[in-house]
C-alpha cells in the first residue's frame, strides 16, 4: 500500500515535469515562428515596399522580446538550458538591431543600402545560431519529456506489476484459506467421524461389560438358587434320618433294659455312632453349603441393585460401626482412633458394607500377643477422598495379598472362623461406588487397607422417603 | 361360604413335595393334599373347578417352577372366580428381594424361605384363616393354629 501511494505521487511529479517540458518545448518553437515571421516580413517589404508587410512585421517584433522572456523563465531551471537562451538572447538582440536597423535606412529613404544590411552574412548567422539553439533547447525538452514518459512506462509497469501481484496474492491467499478451511472442515469431519466411532466402540463395549457383568449377576443368582433346592432336600432328609435314628436309640435303649440278648453289637454300634457320626457331618456340611449359597447369593444381590448416592456423613457412620465392634474391642482390650473423616455423597449401604467389613476383619484378626490398636481416618483428594483403616494385627503375607479378595478363600492361620466371604463384599462394593482399593500389609506388624472413592458419587439420588 | 379341605401343592422338586407332606401329617394336619409338579397342571386343574366347595382351602407355590413362575400361576389364579378367595403361601429356596416384591404385587403376603419350618407354615396358616384339619392330639403346634375370628372352618376334628 505504501508503494502504490509512493508511485502515485512520484508518477504526480513526473506528469508535471512532463507537461512542463512540453511547454518549454512549445514556448521554444513559438518564439522561432514569431522570429522567422518577423525576419519574412521586414525582408518582404524592403523587397516590395508593400506596407501590408510592414505592419506585420511590427506585429511580430514587438512580441518578440516577451516571447522570449517567457521560454527564459521557464527554462531557468535547466543550467544547460540557461546557457543556451543567453547565446540565443544576445544573437536575437544583434538581430532585432540589424532588422530595425535597415527599416530605419529604408524609412531614411535609402532603399539600396538596407536591402544591403538584409543581404549581408551577419543577419543570416544570426539566424542561424539562434535556430541552432532554438533546437538544441527543444532537444533537451524532448529528452526530458522522453525520459519522463519512459520512467512513467516504468512506473506504469510497475503499477502494474503491484497490481497483478497484489490481485495474484490475493487469489493464492484466497485459495490458500479455502484450502485451509477445506482442509480444517475435512479435519473436522474427521475427527468427528472418529470420535462418533469411539463413542461408538466406546459404547458398544461398555454395553458388552454391562451385559457380562449381568449375566455374570444372573449366572451367580442361578446357581446360588437353584444349588440351594437339592440341599434343602439334603438338610430335609438328614432331619428325617435324625428323627429315624432318634426312635432306633429309643428303641436299642428299651432292648437294652428288656433283652439284651437280642441286641447284635455291631447295630448298637451302627445306630450310637456310626449314623450319628455321619450325620453330625452331613449337618456341618450342609449348614456350611447353606451359608457359601447365601454368600454367592448376597454377593449377586448386591450386585444387582441399583445404587443411590446420598450424602453421607462418615463420622457419624464410621461411629456406628465401631459401636458394633465394641464387645469384642473390649474383651480383647482394643482400641480404636477415628481421626478426621470427609464426608460423602455415595451409596450407604455399600459405603456400610465395605467399612463394616474392614472393620470386622481388623478387629477379628488382631494379634492376642499386643494391645490391639485400630485407626480410620480419611482425607479429600480433589474431588475424591482416601480413607485409611489400619491395625496393628497379624498381617497378611504379601504371597496373599490378591487372594484374601477372592469369595471363600482365606489366608493364614485358619483358627480364627469365617466363610471368606468378607473382603469379596468389599471389593465388590469399592467397585461398584467407582472406588480402588489398595493393600499394604506386613505379617506380624499390620495391615493398612486404603478406600479411594469419589466424593460424588455418579448415581441417581435417593428419595427423601426412602431416606426417611 | 365354604370351600373344600384340600391343600393344593405346586412343587416341581419331589422331595420338597414330600418332605413337606410329611412333616405337615407328623403336625396333625390331615387335609388332603393334591400335589402338581407343574405350574400347568396346577392351572388346569384350577380351571375346572366350578363352585365355591370344588376350590381348594389353600394353595402352597413354590416361586421356582420348570414351566412357569409360581408368581404366573398366583397370576392365573387371583382372576378365578372360585379360587382367587383361596389363600396362597408361596415357599421360596432363597430370600429373594425382587420375588418378594413380585408376589406383594400380586397380593400375597406370605412367603416362607425353605427348608419350610412347620410351625412358621401353620402360623401362616391361622393368619390367613385357612381351615386345616387337625388332630387335637397331634402336636404343640396345633396350640399355635387358632382362628382369629373364631370361624366354624378353624378346627375340625378329622373323622
Amino acid at each position: 500500500m505504501i508503494l502504490v501511494i509512493a508511485l502515485g505521487a512520484r508518477s504526480n511529479r513526473e506528469i508535471l515535469q512532463l507537461k512542463r517540458a512540453e511547454q518549454n518545448k512549445f514556448l521554444a518553437t513559438d518564439f522561432l515562428m514569431r522570429l522567422r515571421t518577423a525576419e519574412s516580413s521586414q525582408r518582404g517589404y524592403l523587397v516590395t515596399g508593400n506596407p501590408r508587410y510592414l505592419r506585420g512585421y511590427n506585429a511580430v517584433a514587438d512580441s518578440l522580446p516577451l516571447s522570449l522572456s517567457h521560454l527564459e523563465a521557464a527554462t531557468s531551471a535547466e543550467p544547460l538550458q540557461r546557457r543556451r537562451l543567453a547565446i540565443i538572447r544576445s544573437q536575437f538582440e544583434l538581430k532585432r538591431r540589424e532588422m530595425s536597423d535597415a527599416l530605419q535606412q529604408e524609412r531614411a529613404g535609402h532603399r539600396i543600402r538596407a536591402l544591403a544590411m538584409t543581404n549581408s552574412d551577419l543577419g543570416f548567422r544570426e539566424m542561424g545560431e539562434i535556430e541552432t539553439e532554438i533546437q538544441g533547447v527543444i532537444a533537451f525538452e524532448e529528452k526530458t519529456s522522453l525520459g519522463v514518459r519512459n520512467r512513467y512506462d516504468s512506473i506504469y509497469f510497475i503499477s502494474l506489476f503491484v497490481l497483478v501481484s497484489i490481485v495474484a496474492l490475493g487469489f493464492v491467499t484466497f485459495s490458500l484459506v479455502k484450502k485451509f478451511i477445506r482442509s480444517s472442515i475435512a479435519q473436522r469431519i474427521e475427527i468427528s467421524d472418529s470420535n462418533g466411532r469411539l463413542m461408538s466402540l466406546v459404547e458398544t463395549r461398555t454395553a458388552e461389560i454391562a451385559r457380562v457383568n449381568e449375566e455374570i449377576q444372573r449366572y451367580a443368582y442361578i446357581v446360588g438358587h437353584d444349588l440351594r433346592g437339592p440341599l434343602i432336600n439334603i438338610i430335609g432328609f438328614t432331619a428325617e434320618l435324625q428323627r429315624a435314628e432318634t426312635i432306633l436309640q429309643r428303641q436299642i435303649n428299651v432292648l437294652k433294659v428288656t433283652k439284651p440278648s437280642l441286641l447284635d453289637p455291631d447295630i448298637v454300634d451302627a445306630v450310637e455312632l456310626d449314623i450319628p457320626e455321619a450325620l453330625r457331618f452331613i449337618t456341618v456340611s450342609t449348614a456350611r453349603m447353606d451359608r457359601l449359597i447365601a454368600a454367592v447369593l448376597k454377593l449377586s444381590r448386591e450386585g444387582r441393585r441399583a445404587l443411590l448416592a446420598e450424602p453421607i456423613n462418615m463420622a457419624a457412620l464410621i461411629n456406628d460401626l465401631a459401636d458394633c465392634q465394641a464387645q469384642q474391642l473390649e474383651s480383647g482390650g482394643a482400641l480404636i482412633s477415628i481421626g478426621d473423616l470427609p464426608d460423602l455423597v455415595s451409596d450407604r449401604m455399600a459405603v456400610e458394607l465395605v467399612f463394616g467389613n474392614l472393620l470386622e476383619n481388623a478387629v477379628k484378626y488382631l494379634d492376642p500377643a499386643r494391645a490391639g490398636r485400630i485407626e480410620i481416618s480419611g482425607a479429600e483428594h480433589g474431588d475424591r477422598n482416601i480413607y485409611e483403616v489400619r491395625d496393628n494385627g497379624r498381617g497378611i503375607a504379601a504371597a496373599d495379598s490378591e487372594r484374601v479378595f477372592e469369595l471363600f478363600r482365606r489366608a493364614g492361620d485358619q483358627e480364627v472362623t469365617g466363610e471368606g466371604v468378607g473382603l469379596a463384599y468389599v471389593r465388590n462394593a469399592i467397585y461398584r461406588l467407582d472406588g480402588r482399593l489398595t493393600l499394604s500389609s506386613v505379617v506380624g506388624e499390620g495391615t493398612r487397607f486404603c478406600i479411594d472413592l469419589p466424593a460424588r458419587l455418579d448415581a441417581p439420588g435417593a428419595p427423601d422417603v426412602i431416606a426417611a | 361360604m365354604s370351600r373344600s379341605d384340600t391343600i393344593v401343592l405346586v412343587e416341581d422338586d419331589e422331595g420338597h413335595a414330600r418332605l413337606f407332606t410329611k412333616q405337615l401329617r407328623r403336625h396333625g394336619v390331615h387335609n388332603s393334599i393334591r400335589h402338581f409338579s407343574t405350574g400347568a397342571q396346577a392351572v388346569a386343574w384350577i380351571d375346572v373347578r366350578t363352585t365355591p366347595a370344588d376350590a381348594p382351602t389353600l394353595f402352597v407355590l413354590d416361586i421356582n417352577l420348570p414351566d412357569m413362575l409360581g408368581t404366573e400361576v398366583l397370576a392365573c389364579l387371583a382372576v378365578h372366580r372360585y379360587a382367587r378367595r383361596t389363600p396362597v403361601v408361596m415357599l421360596t429356596s432363597s430370600d429373594d428381594h425382587a420375588d418378594m416384591r413380585r408376589c406383594l404385587d400380586l397380593g400375597c403376603r406370605h412367603f416362607l424361605i425353605k427348608p419350610l419350618e412347620m410351625h412358621r407354615f401353620v402360623e401362616a396358616c391361622a393368619d390367613l384363616a385357612c381351615a386345616l384339619t387337625l388332630d387335637p392330639d397331634a402336636s404343640p403346634v396345633a396350640m399355635r393354629t387358632h382362628d382369629p375370628a373364631g370361624s366354624p372352618n378353624g378346627r375340625k376334628p378329622r373323622p
